[in-house]
């Protein structure tokens, strides 16, 4: 256990297509780690937190020292969501620490670069539709989350040009050009990257406001039977 | 020695907490039999979806029994493999959660490792011994001299028994899930009422075979059109369930006799997995075995299926050898029983 009092979040995601942990502390990222990957956040995540706690200020910290664990919790890879939120559970149990769930909407949302006018969190399925949330300018969540396609979208958006972001931006985009929209600006680089939303995860624990985070599929599971064991 | 051990590979979630004196001081096991009812059989997602809604529940429930506090357990095992992906990920990440919030090891453990070990828990029992492994996802005869010491003797070349008792009990049209249902409806039926075969017999070889069997009943449902009365469906299920045993005996045989070439003084011959409660097969292979001079041992009926215990218990047997597992352990859905056990160290 460290000496250092000051309030710690651990923060992770394994959500996408990458692995990565923050440390929050001192009101900033004091350290953190990040991996491309598609799979093996399994075996990831754990030596990668082990990594961030060794980082930190040269001196050893361990989880006795956070104040709360922040996850992603989708949607997103139904196993990747799950590998995140049973980890922190885990981490937390033992301290009953607290344990902050961020919709990947909210965190794209976050970390994407701050423009004039409502946006469109746009987050690919990998099949026809698309996984959505509408921003209004003030930055509240107006509409969502749902799973809709292209030509569902279409007829709910405003008239007025809306700003797309998220990695299903541009396979939307391109959607949405073909049936007679206008072009519109797009943001579809940014994925969830936890040094980068570490912030929102401490504003969310400072306003007390979060509890017990579920998955967020936003999808029913696929049927095929299996025999039982 | 205390360790608490998590299971998710199929359609239990379970946690136990076991002493190194071979006491369960807490055995959890939530079935998600209801939740897979509707379709007959398990389905992966949904089984995923439910391990990570009730586990972390069931490791503070299985705390509160034992009265301890996690300054009182000495690792945290899991099953790591073989199973079904998305659940095993689900345990083995809990179970790394825990190694680190509190500093104690982790053990990965096979799931198969955890049923063979089983009588180790429940009496005593010292190398080596030979197990007859049944369950949904395996059937397989496995000569065990030690921990992480074990060889397959015969193993089925298709169809696990559990999933014969399953499939069959679907053609037969009986409840979810379909084992021990059959296993119910065989006791008011006439097993020799219906010839059906009995694959693999006298072959010089341990492996088993099954879907010859569910074959044959589907063609005895075939020819009735569907329409058999409750007596003969009583009477199939008895038939094929006595046909499963005496191919499990014929193949004991083979085991035995293959087991005692090359351990001479090995005597003892257990059971375990989910068929292994099944008490018409129990009570044959009881016969057959003692017949052979052999000591029959089977694990209580409550430690037949998954469990959390059996995976504690595993857990107890390798700390104790040292066999600790670093953390980006990989779960592993098909793990042969004696494939090297990767990423231990010591």
């Amino acid at each position: 256990m460290s000496l250092d009092k000051s309030k710690k979040i651990l923060v992770f995601d394994t959500s996408a297509n990458a692995c990565s942990v923050a440390l929050w502390a001192n009101g900033k990222v004091a350290c953190s780690c990040f991996q491309v990957m598609s799979r093996g956040h399994s075996e990831a995540l754990v030596p990668m937190i082990e990594e961030v706690f060794e980082k930190y200020d040269g001196c050893d910290i361990d989880v006795s020292d956070l104040s709360a664990i922040a996850v992603t919790i989708g949607p997103g890879t139904f196993t990747g969501i799950r590998i995140g939120l049973a980890t922190a559970r885990a981490l937390a149990l033992p301290r009953r620490l607290p344990v902050i769930g961020l919709t990947n909407f909210d965190v794209v949302f976050w970390q994407a670069p701050k423009v004039k006018g409502s946006k469109l969190v746009v987050l690919e399925t990998k099949r026809e539709d698309f996984y959505v949330q509408f921003f209004e300018e003030n930055n509240e969540a107006v509409q969502g989350p749902l799973a809709l396609t292209g030509e569902e979208i279409q007829t709910r958006l405003p008239a007025e040009s809306i700003t797309l972001v998220g990695d299903g931006a541009e396979r939307l985009d391109q959607q949405l050009v073909e049936s007679g929209r206008k072009p519109s600006r797009l943001f579809s680089d940014v994925e969830p990257v936890a040094m980068e939303f570490a912030e929102l995860a401490s504003k969310r624990f400072d306003s007390g406001v979060y509890a017990d985070p579920e998955p967020l599929y936003l999808r029913a599971p696929s049927v095929t039977v299996l025999a039982r064991k | 020695m205390r360790i608490l051990g998590i299971e998710s590979s199929c359609d239990e979630t379970a946690v136990a907490i076991v002493d190194g004196d071979r006491q369960i001081l807490s055995n959890q096991v939530l079935s998600q039999i209801t939740e897979h009812e509707e379709y007959g059989g398990v389905v992966p997602e949904i089984a995923a979806r439910s391990h990570l809604s009730h586990i972390d529940r069931l490791v503070k429930k299985a705390m509160t029994e034992a009265k301890i506090d996690f300054r009182d357990l000495n690792g945290i095992a899991a099953t790591a493999g073989p199973g079904l992906i998305g659940g095993v990920l689900v345990g083995m990440m809990t179970a790394k959660g825990l190694s680190i919030a509190t500093g104690l090891p982790f053990i990965a453990i096979n799931h198969m490792e955890g049923h063979a070990l089983t009588p180790r828990l429940t009496g005593t029992l010292d190398f080596p011994y030979l197990a007859l492994l049944i369950s949904g996802g395996h059937s397989q005869f496995v000569s065990i001299t030690g921990i992480s010491k074990y060889s397959i003797l015969g193993t089925s070349i298709d169809d696990a028994v559990g999933e014969a008792f399953d499939k069959t009990a679907k053609l037969l049209d009986l409840d979810f899930p379909g084992g021990p249902a059959l296993e119910k409806r065989a006791k008011s039926g006439d097993p020799t009422r219906f010839a059906l075969p009995r694959p693999m017999l006298g072959r010089p070889n341990c492996d088993l075979s099954f879907s010859g069997l569910k074959t044959a009943v589907r063609n005895v449902v075939e020819k009735h059109k569907g329409h058999l009365d409750n007596e003969a469906i009583s009477d199939l299920a008895a038939s094929f369930q006595n046909a499963v045993a005496d191919c499990l005996i014929d193949r004991c045989n083979k085991a035995v006799e293959d087991f005692r070439s090359i351990h001479p003084t090995g005597n003892t011959f257990v059971i375990g997995g989910g068929v292994a409660a099944n008490e018409y097969i129990r009570k044959k292979l009881k016969n057959c075995v003692n017949d052979l001079g052999l000591r029959f041992v089977a694990p209580p009926i409550n430690l037949c299926g998954d469990n959390g215990a059996m995976i504690a218990w595993a857990g107890i047997e390798r700390l104790r050898l040292g066999l600790i597992n670093k953390l980006d352990f990989p779960a592993r859905p098909r793990w042969p029983l004696d494939a090297p056990h990767s990423g231990a160290h010591s």
